[in-house]
């Protein structure tokens, strides 16, 4: 944990399959994460002592995203959290109109 | 003068040289219980983490200061590493939010599709490509063929000066 080089892995270097989210977090932050996990190759972990859900970009240069747990955000709480997404590399929304 | 809202985003890395670059989870997870009630998130990596949080404020340079101070007290409550700030990124929500929705992905075509768009046959698109000066390049080359970004495509077809008629062959040398 965590002797990997600087700012360019994840600290879980041991995780294996991603987890499935489920009601620990809400809808709108599901959707994403499915998404990304099914389409892009990010993955999910539910730390098993407690503590936030994290998300794992595809890019393992990139830092981990804690995910807020259902209920305990607002709009621009899930803005925020949107531009972090997208900015490790995430391509939300995934579609062009 | 009013205010609005601004999304502040700071990264933080641990100088070169420095030892033990670990982020403390519990700790992250404590920055994350504080910055709650600031819509925040947190990110952390080996030996670098960012908060992103929003604040009120009259203007982008206010916001910057505010929220940057914020981060750095909450994280230093929270028990984070002290490492230096190395970015600062600061926008209106509401700005954000319309960004946000624009999709990162380009839109790609494939040769049948230029060609379609250009109203040309998949193999005046071949000759285009090969032999043009300024046809776009491709983005991507698979084995299954080459991909364009849409856009480049449609400008192409605005500035080609296309000559009636089929194209000329290369003139060939008497053998």
């Amino acid at each position: 944990m965590g002797t990997g080089r600087q700012g360019d892995d994840h600290p879980d270097e041991d995780r294996e399959e991603t987890d499935r989210t489920g009601r620990e977090i809400g809808n709108d932050h599901r959707r994403v994460i499915e998404y990304l996990i099914d389409n892009e190759g990010w993955t999910y972990k539910l730390p098993e002592g407690g503590g936030y859900p994290r998300l794992y970009p595809a890019d393992r240069s990139q830092s981990a995203i804690r995910v807020p747990k259902t209920g305990r955000t607002r709009g621009r709480a899930f803005s925020n959290w949107i531009a972090d997404v997208r900015r490790k590399g995430g391509h939300w929304p995934p579609e062009r109109e | 003068m009013g205010s609005d809202w601004y999304s502040v985003h700071t990264e933080v890395r641990a100088s070169a040289g420095v030892q033990g670059l670990t982020v403390d989870e519990n700790a992250a997870d404590a920055l994350m219980d504080l910055l709650e009630q600031h819509d925040g998130v947190v990110s952390t990596g080996t030996g670098a983490w960012a908060a992103t949080i929003s604040v009120e404020a009259s203007n982008a340079w206010e916001a910057t200061s505010s929220g940057s101070d914020l981060i750095e007290k909450l994280a230093d409550k929270a028990g984070m590493p002290n490492w230096p700030a190395v970015r600062v990124d600061v926008v209106r929500q509401d700005v954000l939010e319309a960004e946000n929705i624009r999709p990162t992905l380009p839109e790609l075509v494939s040769g049948p599709e230029a060609a379609e768009i250009l109203g040309v046959s998949p193999q005046r698109l071949r000759q285009l490509a090969d032999g043009h000066t300024s046809f776009p390049e491709p983005m991507y080359e698979l084995r299954a063929g080459k991909l364009w970004l849409k856009d480049a495509i449609e400008a192409f077809d605005r500035r080609w000066d296309r000559k009636p008629g089929r194209p000329r062959k290369a003139a060939r040398t008497p053998g």
